[in-house]
């Protein structure tokens, strides 16, 4: 369903956020004091205009307080964006969401009734940071609180066992449900390529080969586990 | 006679890829890749040999330079598309 979003401040941050949700079909109040960004979203945005946000009679006046979602992705000015959040909860808008340039920054934040505290670089870096410690972690899709399916690359210990051998759902607390495999032929112009397979039922007596991949769905604690596992050997 | 060389070592390399001694085959495709560097489809088959292994950057390295010297070479193309797109989602 169709929400009403502002979104304050439309650097990098802010028009990203502005973009995707406008392309999710959500309406857009973008906001900006500088014109030539709210030109920018202008020709996207329901609504975009140019006004001092620390300004409450100006917020005020492009109806603030009917959206669902005020997003304060202010860049630089953490005094700015502290007085905005405040403005925003003080004339009632549902939801505050606030970008924090740091931690203490975050923590104010928090204080002074922000909904949602963000953190796009810590959360950028720790995503990153995750990519670049466990590259043989390919997805982890969280299902519900606490619980994810995950595709990993076979660790080295598990090469040439069966799944009788493994027993993950007893060694792990984990269950595997996919073996994907790589089976290597020959084109047609005779060249080398592989074939993916995918055994969406592993048996007892299926056998781990190298550069296999392995679905598993589990608790992320057990998942946490497995993931070491694989990505020791690099 | 280089490039029966050449021929000769490239058939090895298959011949251990197929059996999955993914070692042994990139050992014999490296030296056919020193005798005729500018062999595209040498470069594609390495970039295949390191995907198998999962070592994914190299792979992607390999094609890109095999599409250099052959930008018709689709089964390149068609490997570098499958890689560039599932680094996307990250």
């Amino acid at each position: 369903m169709a929400r009403q979003f502002a979104v304050i401040g439309l650097g990098r941050f802010g028009s990203s956020v502005a973009r995707t949700l406008i392309d999710q079909g959500h309406e857009v109040l973008a906001i900006d004091e500088n014109e030539e960004k709210v030109a920018e979203m202008g020709d996207l945005a329901a609504q975009a205009v140019q006004l001092d946000a620390t300004d409450e009679k100006a917020l005020r006046a492009v109806g603030i307080e009917d959206v669902d979602v005020a997003i304060v992705a202010i860049g630089g000015d953490i005094q700015a964006s502290i007085l905005i959040t405040l403005l925003l909860k003080e004339i009632g808008v549902k939801e505050v969401v606030a970008k924090a340039l740091n931690a203490r920054h975050g923590r104010i934040l928090q204080k002074i009734g922000a909904d949602k505290v963000i953190f796009p670089e810590r959360e950028m870096g720790e995503r990153l940071a995750q990519i670049l410690v466990t590259p043989s972690v390919l997805e982890q899709i969280e299902l519900a609180p606490g619980h994810s399916i995950m595709e990993i690359v076979a660790p080295k210990a598990f090469v040439g066992k069966t799944v009788r051998d493994l027993d993950i759902r007893a060694k792990y607390g984990a269950n595997m449900i996919t073996i994907k495999k790589k089976v290597p032929h020959l084109t047609k112009t005779g060249e080398t390529d592989f074939v993916e397979t995918v055994n969406i039922a592993p048996k007892a007596e299926d056998r781990i080969e190298k550069g296999d991949h392995l679905v598993v769905i589990g608790k992320d604690e057990h998942l946490a586990k497995l993931k070491k596992l694989s990505s020791k050997e690099g | 006679m280089r490039d029966k060389k050449v021929e000769e070592l490239i058939e090895q390399g298959k011949f251990y890829f197929l059996n999955k001694q993914y070692n042994e085959a990139l050992s014999e495709f490296q030296k056919a890749l020193k005798l005729d560097p500018r062999n595209a489809r040498i470069l594609y088959n390495l970039g295949v040999i390191y995907e198998s292994k999962e070592d994914i950057e190299i792979a992607k390295t390999l094609y890109l330079k095999a599409l250099e010297l052959d930008p018709k070479l689709e089964e390149a193309q068609k490997h570098l598309d499958k890689l560039v797109g599932t680094s996307e989602e990250e």
